[in-house]
């Protein structure tokens, strides 16, 4: 493989595996858990039905975050990329989650 | 920049697909068997009586109940099954409780029943069409829920690769109709194009309704933080996800007289063109005993609705089900109801199955693409060496799959009927001939492999139905005569595939034939324009 070929390229590479690969399912849950929400439009009355529409769209976020981590221009933006959208919407949910208390 | 983007699709379309390859190819080809489930499961059941006449249903039903009664009068759930039109049998079955004393473990009972005199017969343990098709999700012998995430995870990249097979290719639909045969690589990746783009909805379909199918594992944890952690709230989340919309009335029937006589009389009457597969009765013996008629015909995509009955407030009540409650919901049963195709007749049936194959086509040229790639910049010794080993593996899970398939068919016929674990036996014989396979191409003259592979799945195929006449009463001829439809298919259907197979080895090697003095006087690299299986005697060996 070209990119394989030096040091540099090959621990990008992983980088971009890794990150694709753990980034993305953590990404995809949080999506589905504050689609859920979206959905229900609070998070109390949270009924099944949103929890389906959030599972099923969980799959197609995997498949984008996977995509745009191995299209953009470096390894270390796509980790920041990628773990900053998880920050934000984990706050989100904390937040949503906050508030029912 | 777009032509950066699209090499490094092209670099995760290639990785996404090899991870998983075959593992996908395995999940695709034993998935597509499951089109096939009944088909298959009244071969390895040839002691079936099958019904081809018109039967009393109400004289089947009394007889039904004398058998229950006597075998199962302690067992809470009785279920009876009326010939449907991929199931022409009458069966009876129950949930036999546990009993320390005799030793019994909880279990599905079930048991056939002749239409004319209404004896019973013994029928071999066998997996049937059910466990065949059932390894493509769980695996069969790792833990369900290991099975389950690695099928995810295999699932997840199959989509991904199905994505940016799409965005790597320019001109989608010119390549479509292009199919350059003599040019070696090409040929290949035009094979490969053709297989993607031709069923690429459907490849979509079934990725995509194949994670949703497994969600509730995959994605465990959403469910988790939004509807509470742990087994039983799991439970109470299916069941209410999965949830009907009901019609509940009253009906002028004493409940007295409630019976399961009166009961299918009851459904005949109210569904006239309908007709009723199964019988009934669930929780007997307990306050909430209640009857339950399923009908054989699907309305479209969805099936025919379920009735129960029950007594309440001293009045007969019955509750109709008109489909899921949940929006979300219904779609995912849609999705669910594609993937499965309980619903189509024996035509998009075996549309399903092609596509199923054509599926399985697309990840094995993938995979072959992969080594003839690799083999024309492979340098080192070491490397060549590598890729000369995964292209063996290769054929070896190509057509070891669908021998290993058959395999599970001749087990099931040369297994003596009365060994108590056979069914184990005859998954082990699937995968003991699966790995035999890839050691047989691993020792195997290169040159050889295809064909010897080819020939050797032609054989086992073809000799099916004539193992068939050998060990039971069942011939081609004798299945015209009890217009036993579903043990015809069967075997015209093995003796097609063995034809196929026939035919692949001969049209390899009349190539290699035409290809040899080509071989001689070429360099490496334009030798790659021959079938991989003529790439021989060069140095990558």
């Amino acid at each position: 493989m070209l990119l394989l070929k030096n040091n540099r390229v090959f621990i990008s590479t992983l980088i971009r595996v890794l990150v694709a690969l753990f980034g993305g399912f953590i990404f995809a849950n949080l999506a589905a858990i504050l689609i859920t929400y979206l959905s229900a439009g609070n998070a109390v009355n949270v009924a099944v039905d949103d929890i389906v529409t959030g599972l099923m769209v969980s799959f197609l976020v995997y498949a984008a975050v996977v995509i745009f981590v191995f299209s953009t221009k470096s390894a270390l933006s796509a980790t920041l990329y990628v773990t900053s959208s998880c920050l934000v919407s984990f706050a989100v949910i904390s937040y949503i989650d906050r508030a029912i208390q | 920049m777009k032509g950066r983007f699209r090499q490094s699709m092209n670099w995760l379309h290639t990785w996404t697909g090899f991870i998983f390859g075959w593992l996908l190819y395995f999940i695709f080809v034993t998935g597509s068997t499951g089109y096939f489930e009944n088909e298959i499961d009244r071969w390895m059941k040839p002691e079936m009586t099958i019904v081809n006449q018109h039967i009393d249903e109400y004289k089947v039903l009394a007889s039904a109940e004398k058998y229950l009664n006597t075998l199962a009068y302690n067992s809470p759930e009785w279920y009876i099954s009326f010939p449907a039109a991929r199931e022409p049998f009458i069966g009876i079955s129950w949930l036999q409780l546990a009993d320390k004393e005799t030793n019994t473990p909880r279990e599905w009972r079930a048991k056939n029943l002749d239409p004319i005199n209404g004896s019973s017969t013994d029928v071999r343990e066998t997996g049937g069409g059910r466990t065949l098709y059932r390894m493509h999700y769980n695996l069969h012998y790792v833990p369900q829920v290991v099975g389950y995430i690695l099928v995810s995870l295999a699932t997840m990249l199959m989509l991904i690769g199905l994505i940016t097979g799409v965005i790597i290719h320019k001109k989608i639909f010119t390549e479509f109709f292009t199919f350059r045969s003599k040019k070696g690589l090409r040929a290949w990746l035009d094979i490969h194009n053709i297989f993607s783009v031709l069923p690429l909805p459907f490849h979509l379909m079934i990725t995509y309704s194949g994670l949703l199918l497994l969600m509730g594992i995959s994605m465990s944890t959403v469910i988790d933080t939004t509807y509470g952690e742990g087994k039983s709230n799991h439970k109470r989340f299916y069941k209410e996800a999965h949830s009907d919309i009901k019609e509940k009335k009253f009906i002028n029937l004493s409940p007295e007289n409630l019976s399961l006589k009166t009961v299918l009389e009851d459904a005949h009457n109210r569904y006239k063109d309908q007709r009723v597969s199964y019988v009934g009765l669930k929780d007997r013996g307990t306050k909430n005993e209640h009857y339950d008629i399923w009908f054989d015909a699907f309305e479209g995509i969805e099936s025919a609705s379920a009735v129960e009955y029950r007594i309440k407030d001293k009045k007969v009540e019955i509750e109709i089900s008109l489909g899921k409650s949940g929006n979300a919901a219904s779609v995912y049963d849609f999705f669910e109801h594609l993937h499965e195709g309980l619903f189509a007749n024996t035509y998009l049936r075996w549309l399903y199955f092609i596509s199923g194959l054509l599926g399985a086509g697309m990840i094995a040229t993938g995979m072959i693409l992969w080594t003839l790639k690799r083999k024309k910049n492979a340098e080192k010794q070491q490397k060549a060496k590598f890729i000369a080993l995964i292209e063996r593996v290769n054929i070896g899970i190509i057509i070891g799959v669908p021998i290993a398939i058959a395999a599970y068919f001749w087990s099931n016929r040369l297994i003596p009927v009365s060994m108590a674990t056979r069914s184990d036996w005859e998954v082990h014989s699937l995968f003991i001939t699966l790995i035999a396979c890839v050691c047989f191409c691993l020792t195997r003259p290169i040159k050889e492999v295809w064909t010897n592979m080819l020939w050797l799945a032609a054989s086992v195929y073809i000799l099916l139905p004539v193992l068939n006449v050998f060990t039971t009463e069942h011939n081609i001829i004798s299945s015209v005569k009890n217009s036993d439809w579903l043990m015809l298919g069967f075997d015209l259907s093995m003796l097609f595939f063995g034809a196929c197979f026939a035919i692949a080895a001969m049209i390899i090697k009349r190539k290699k034939a035409n290809a040899i003095p080509i071989i001689q006087s070429t360099s490496l690299a334009e030798s790659c324009e021959l079938p991989p299986s003529s790439l021989i005697k060069e140095k990558v060996v």
